[in-house]
């Protein structure tokens, strides 16, 4: 992959002129061409002549020419404009980190600016009115900051950036999810625009842009003969008279910026910076005279083009936000680059999972698990002791012994013992899922949301509640199985090559997640309020599980749980690398393929039942390894503990905190659980990958 | 790798966190429901020895119904948003319970309560049908009949009314109620006959929060079939829809720009409060004409009788102005 970056400063070739043809001529004729089809499109029929008057001949009074001059014709300069912005953003960005699969959200930047944007339209809404850019530019840079932090090693690796900026958004978007959760009535205004909408009711947003996007550009392109030097390596750069660092930092401020202006008008919208810049350099095309405005323009063209599909998916309800419909295309892009390119990992693909924690010596490991299950022991009273009412022990203690009211008896034994049994065996397989995950794939913060299992059953479930009129509960639970499975299946297959790389798995699995949760709001948005169910189970809750779904999970830990204790051995020998294997005559493809599929059965089995709570697959193992080591036998029943107790308190704490409003279960562990992934990160910064 | 914040993990809890929170505000204004279409009613054959007289109810609609028989329910679901958007008398006495949202009503409080009737309405509740049954009897309604079932949801408001007027041993009151509600319609027909309100057809519509939307209201709606029977003509005519509505934005409004316009909207809306400086806006034929009336946050379209009342008074007043 790096070859791409190996720009020669030869004087443009014929061949490089033809592709500078192909890319600014071919780029501008096909993008004015999609301008032409985004404007004409709408909610009502203008046809082509009266859209051209409106723009030559404007006459103030008719209400077409005012649809095409005030709403269609700022929707497509807004695209075309941030289309730019982004993929300018995504070349610098490439370059500076000699990353091919850096862009402004791969090192966290749309994410960070969106939560500063967020946080400050609610704590302090008049700093936020004074300048959005700023707001938006500072969030980004300090996500930027904290996505380097936390990747510096002695050598950055595209993945280790890549997963440590996957990282940083995630915990972003989780606090941005949470303040929404919280400050419901001062966000409603952010809902839309967040999802990445283009729609426009005015020239305001573009007249802002504009000149900011236009300005930075033209910084950009000044520096294009310092960015090629610095693709021929920084010492080869200093020989040749540059200042490497100056370079660097002034072309991510310039990036950032850009980024910052963008999600600053319509919200983060995903992709553009990692396609376009591609798509320039499979044209053929290197310097950077030609490579940033020809990402400029095809940015441009990839989000205009994705605006058309989204303006097209016709629905009753809502219109479909292009940030929604552009993982469609990105994330196979992204696939097949991840596919292209050699020697992702920047070595042998060897992370040191295994060496990145020391166990705690100062317990004995009977000791810990004894105070974990008493641990799980209190959580569990504390869940039948607390809630939207409160019983103290005594009565529990008389209901359990055939005593008690008849609301303790109903509250106990109805509401709250089933959906804390829930809760700890659905934490207690994702706990172990997210372990052998980690095992198999070698990377600190595999998880089964990052492989595609957790959107991919999200996926199927919502079909089935889409396609049938009245699905029943089974239906929905075999569908998330399916979906889960086959999303897994779908990573592996266009992971492999000559076997299963960590990383290219871990990037295919983000990519193929992207992708199943794109059809997921699509589907969302087109079935209309039909899925007000759905979405409440998306958001990975406990509430109202009764003693059936408890069944229906069970037998799923119960069995696979022994098993994994029983194969978890094998994850001792491969953290060792995949010699090591090899020569004490473990199958290791084999191994793979077993370990993987205990661990999607466990997550499906979980999703299906609880939705979709993540974080759980993430920090239990890793809290697990930091007490116990890295012995695989000790971690599966550790994991699982700890699993169970965060989803056991996380339950209760949801029922408690805005009694009688519940919190879903799936953002309470979010917001235990980003701080402590945060943390995480900054503890194993250097290890990973 | 862009897909990392804005879809993939902005899917779990980014995006997705949107949605939910989006389509739970669309159902604080709406309150949507969907279901078998061939019945308007589930487990319609509760038998009560003793009519009850400590319900929970946990849609709007319902808590209206009650109080229009003179009964306080025990619990409600989100009287503050009751409150904010259902203008009727009798109020809310202040000792009703608080039970959580609509959505996921706290199964804990309801139980405490120990109702002897739980009244609800079939898509929010008929997921949690077998708890709620578990704590006490439950009824749920589905107010959005299929279109091909062929039933108004004006008529499903009056049979679902009088069901609980039934239930609850009030047959007589609820007839009263449904035969005022009927008499002010035909009050309100006489009124606006002849007036200028009555010779354009009219449009209602509805500012969706937090959103360039407006939801506009098609025949199979019961806030136009309300004023249907004002002998008021609607002049939207979307596709067809279960709930009543289509959403659109102001592109969509020069087709009916010579309709009057009603619209329901808070008035802090950015969405709404840009339109004024719009000039698409400014050039529609009834915002020149001066043909567009707000009729307030507050009124509950998706309501019972008395909801229907104060609509048809809104209107009135609109009409005066």
């Amino acid at each position: 992959m790096f070859k791409i970056f190996e720009s020669k400063l030869s004087p443009l070739a014929s061949r490089q002129l033809t592709s500078a043809v192909l890319i600014l001529l071919g780029g501008l004729l096909l993008l004015v061409m999609l301008l032409f089809i985004h404007i004409i499109q709408g909610q009502t029929d203008i046809n082509i002549g009266t859209t051209i008057n409106a723009i030559v001949a404007p006459n103030d009074e008719l209400a077409t020419h005012n649809i095409v001059r005030l709403m269609r014709l700022p929707r497509a300069a807004i695209a075309v404009i941030t289309g730019c912005a982004w993929g300018i953003a995504g070349a610098l960005l490439q370059t500076v980190t000699r990353n091919p699969l850096a862009s402004s959200s791969t090192l966290g930047i749309n994410a960070g600016a969106y939560f500063a944007v967020a946080a400050t339209g609610i704590f302090a809404p008049d700093l936020f009115a004074r300048s959005p850019v700023l707001v938006a530019l500072t969030g980004g840079l300090l996500a930027a900051g904290l996505t380097y932090a936390i990747a510096s090693g002695a050598q950055v690796s595209p993945i280790r950036l890549t997963l440590s900026g996957v990282a940083v958004s995630l915990a972003l978007a989780s606090f941005t999810a949470l303040l929404q959760v919280f400050y419901e009535n001062q966000t409603t205004g952010l809902f839309f625009w967040g999802a990445g909408s283009l729609l426009q009711t005015d020239w305001s947003n573009s007249v802002y842009a504009f000149p900011r996007v236009a300005i930075a550009a033209g910084l950009a392109l000044l520096m294009s003969h310092s960015l090629d030097v610095l693709l021929l390596g920084d010492d080869m750069a200093r020989s040749l008279g540059q200042r490497v660092q100056l370079t660097r930092l002034s072309a991510t401020a310039i990036a950032v910026f850009l980024a910052a202006v963008a999600v600053s008008v319509v919200g983060p919208i995903g992709f553009i910076g990692l396609v376009a810049p591609h798509l320039v350099r499979l044209m053929g095309c290197r310097p950077h005279a030609l490579l940033l405005p020809g990402s400029a323009i095809w940015g441009a063209v990839v989000l205009v083009a994705a605006d058309i599909f989204a303006q097209s998916v016709k629905t009753n309800l809502s219109e479909i936000p292009v940030g929604t419909v552009i993982p469609l295309v990105g994330a196979p892009f992204l696939i097949g680059l991840v596919r292209k390119t050699a020697n992702l990992d920047g070595g042998k693909g060897r992370t040191a999972l295994a060496s990145s924690h020391r166990p705690s010596r100062r317990f004995s490991y009977p000791l810990l698990l004894g105070t974990a299950i008493v641990a799980l022991a209190v959580a569990l009273v504390a869940g039948l002791v607390w809630g939207g009412i409160t019983l103290n022990l005594s009565q529990i203690l008389a209901t359990f012994l055939g005593g008690g009211t008849a609301l303790s008896q109903k509250v106990i034994f109805s509401l709250r013992l089933p959906r804390l049994l829930v809760a700890i065996f659905a934490g207690a397989s994702l706990a172990v899922s997210g372990l052998l995950l980690q095992g198999v794939v070698r990377n600190a913060i595999a998880g089964p949301e990052i492989v595609g299992i957790t959107s991919g059953a999200g996926l199927g479930a919502m079909c089935v509640l889409i396609l049938l009129p009245n699905p029943p509960v089974e239906a929905v639970a075999i569908a998330a199985f399916v979906g889960a499975f086959v999303a897994f299946a779908a990573v592996c297959l266009l992971a492999w090559r000559d076997g299963l790389s960590p990383a290219s798995l871990a990037l295919v699995g983000i990519a193929v997640s992207a992708f199943c949760s794109s059809g997921i709001n699509l589907l969302v948005v087109m079935a209309k309020l039909r899925v007000a169910q759905a979405l409440v189970w998306l958001s990975g809750s406990t509430y109202a599980r009764e003693w059936v779904d408890l069944w229906r999970l069970i037998a799923w830990p119960l069995v696979l749980l022994p098993i994994a204790w029983i194969f978890s051995r094998w994850l001792d020998i491969m953290a060792l690398g995949d010699d090591v294997p090899r020569l004490v005559g473990i199958p290791l493809q084999k191994a793979r393929g077993i370990l993987l599929t205990i661990a999607v059965a466990l997550a499906a089995a979980a999703v299906s039942t609880v939705g979709t709570i993540s974080f759980v697959g993430l920090i239990a193992p890793h809290a697990a390894r930091i007490l116990v080591g890295t012995n695989h036998r000790k971690l599966v029943p550790f994991a699982a503990i700890l699993g169970a107790l965060l989803v056991a308190i996380s339950d209760t704490i949801g029922r408690v905190v805005l009694a009688p409003k519940e919190i879903p279960a799936g953002l309470v562990v979010a917001a235990i659980g980003t701080p402590y992934f945060l943390w995480l990160l900054w503890q194993t910064r250097g290890k990973m990958a | 790798m862009k897909m990392s914040f804005n879809s993939w993990m902005g899917y779990y809890f980014g995006q997705l966190f949107r949605f939910i929170v989006c389509f739970s505000l669309g159902f604080a204004v709406v309150a949507c429901t969907n279901g078998i279409p061939s019945q308007t009613e589930v487990n319609s054959s509760l038998e009560f020895a003793e009519p009850p007289t400590r319900i929970v109810a946990l849609e709007w609609v319902y808590v209206e119904d009650l109080l229009a028989l003179g009964i306080q329910p025990v619990g409600v679901a989100d009287i503050a948003g009751y409150n904010e958007f259902v203008q009727i008398e009798p109020q809310l006495a202040d000792t009703v319970v608080d039970v959580g949202t609509r959505q996921e009503p706290s199964l804990e409080a309801i139980a405490q309560l120990e109702p002897d009737l739980i009244i609800g309405v079939k898509l929010r509740h008929e997921a949690i049908a077998d708890t709620l049954s578990a704590i006490a009897p439950t009824l749920l309604f589905d107010p959005y009949p299929a279109p091909e079932t062929g039933i108004r949801q004006l008529d499903e408001m009056e049979q679902t009314f009088l069901k609980i007027a039934e239930v609850v041993n009030a047959q007589a009151k609820g007839e009263a109620v449904l035969q005022e509600m009927r008499s002010k319609f035909e009050a309100a027909a006489q009124q606006l006959q002849g007036q200028q309100l009555a010779q354009n057809p009219f449009i209602l519509g509805q500012f969706v929060p937090g959103a360039p939307q407006i939801r506009l209201f098609n025949d199979n709606a019961m806030a136009v079939q309300i004023l249907q029977q004002l002998d008021l003509t609607n002049a939207w005519q979307g596709a067809v829809d279960q709930f009543g509505f289509n959403t659109v934005w102001i592109e969509s409004l020069p087709a009916v720009q010579n309709a009057h316009f009603f619209y329901i909207t808070e008035e802090n809306n950015p969405y709404y409060q840009q339109l004024k400086e719009n000039p698409i806006w400014k050039n529609l034929a009834f915002v020149k004409e001066n043909r567009f009336y707000s009729i307030g946050s507050d009124t509950w379209i998706f309501g019972g009788p008395l909801s229907a009342e104060v609509f048809v008074e809104k209107v009135l007043q609109a009409n005066r102005l």
